[in-house]
């Protein structure tokens, strides 16, 4: 008897319990957000072949990849950042991703256009600099991007990099990948 | 004799069909009257709400007068490239007390969406971690969070159209935020 008294206790408990916690959750207030549209618009910002090393541009002059041998110690100029439009910019270049670097004695990425911003830099295998300081793409000009390349043994290694390009005064902007080859 | 003894019967029977008759209306029509008075419905201002983030001119970022619906018009990006509002509006929760749990998923969405890449909303704290992700671009996908008392948390939109997008393609967006817990009590 006692026991059927405890049982009959305790299943009450418990349906209070769920009574309650039942209740308080299905209290709830439906917000909305709406992007009206998202558009895709063409690019105002391009990347074109440079005149060394071996580049090649992506659909859209989106993204590109360079090839370059280590061989050879100067690049300039392996990429050309074109801004296709008047308003200005501020670009920095950023890596995000590599493999086999660690034969790499000296690579070093830069943006020039008379003033010199280095922005990515591995030195003795490992990375010194991972991105720059931002530099500025102002309206309708180009910055080209050169690079210093040494090994100290043979392969290949690549730096996965994405050129970062602001708006300024805002956390709005785009990503373009450029994967560097250095054979 | 036979003649009358017939229509007796049948009056019999007419008598007792009615009687069924009777007892079934009778029995239907038994009932209760019972009321449900809500007394008041009443109209709070929200603990939850949106506002402008930092990147709101940007984004085209228009929020609602009471802060519970937020629309961007002019979020845009470049094929095979990615574009990222990192402030495009923000979460607050305006309660002292209280801290909401929040569920972020899609209701809706329509246009060229098979030209989108990667479309990903981010929540994060006030100290910058990234606390959700809604993938967008699978069915059923959804993120929750819990939003303590008197923080405010910024919304991430991160666009990448495909490489082979075109400068017409747009897509239109309807997410849905569903906050727990807010109105009890009150």
């Amino acid at each position: 008897m006692k026991i059927k008294n405890f049982s009959l206790t305790l299943l009450s408990i418990v349906l209070l319990v769920t009574l309650s916690v039942s209740v308080y959750g299905v209290v709830y207030n439906t917000y909305y957000g709406q992007a009206l549209p998202i558009s895709a618009e063409t690019p105002k910002v391009t990347l074109q072949q440079g005149t060394a090393g071996t580049s090649t541009i992506y659909m859209n002059n989106t993204s590109a990849k360079v090839n370059v041998s280590a061989q050879i110690t100067t690049y300039d100029y392996v990429l050309k950042v074109l801004n296709n439009i008047t308003d200005a910019w501020k670009i920095k270049l950023r890596a995000y991703n590599q493999s086999n670097i660690d034969r790499l004695s000296n690579c070093t990425i830069y943006f020039h256009d008379g003033a010199v911003s280095r922005q990515i830099y591995i030195y003795n295998g490992t990375y010194t600099q991972q991105y720059g300081d931002l530099y500025d793409l102002v309206g309708s000009s180009i910055v080209y991007i050169a690079m210093t390349v040494s090994a100290t043994d043979t392969g290949t290694s690549c730096v996965y990099a994405y050129l970062e390009i602001f708006v300024p005064g805002t956390s709005v902007y785009n990503l373009l990948v450029i994967t560097f080859e250095i054979s | 004799m036979k003649i009358g003894s017939d229509r007796s019967k049948t009056l019999r029977l007419l008598c007792f069909l009615l009687s069924t008759l009777l007892v079934m209306t009778a029995s239907a029509a038994v009932y209760n009257y019972m009321y449900l008075q809500a007394v008041p419905i009443s109209s709070k201002t929200a603990k939850v709400t949106f506002a402008n983030g930092s990147d709101a001119v940007a984004a085209g970022t228009n929020v609602s007068t009471s802060g519970t619906y937020v629309k961007f018009n002019s979020m845009s990006g470049w094929p095979n490239a990615t574009r990222v509002y990192e402030n495009a509006t923000v979460i607050k929760n305006q309660d002292n007390v209280v801290n909401f749990t929040c569920r972020l998923s899609r209701d809706s969405w329509s246009g060229n969406t098979s030209s989108i890449d990667e479309l990903y909303v981010k929540i994060y704290n006030a100290t910058g971690k990234l606390k959700g992700t809604l993938d967008v671009k699978i069915d059923g996908n959804y993120t929750t969070f819990t939003i303590p008392h008197d923080e405010v948390w910024r919304v991430e939109w991160r666009i990448k159209w495909s490489a082979t997008a075109l400068s017409t393609d747009s897509i239109s967006v309807t997410l849905m935020l569903t906050v727990t817990g807010e109105g009890t009590n009150e």
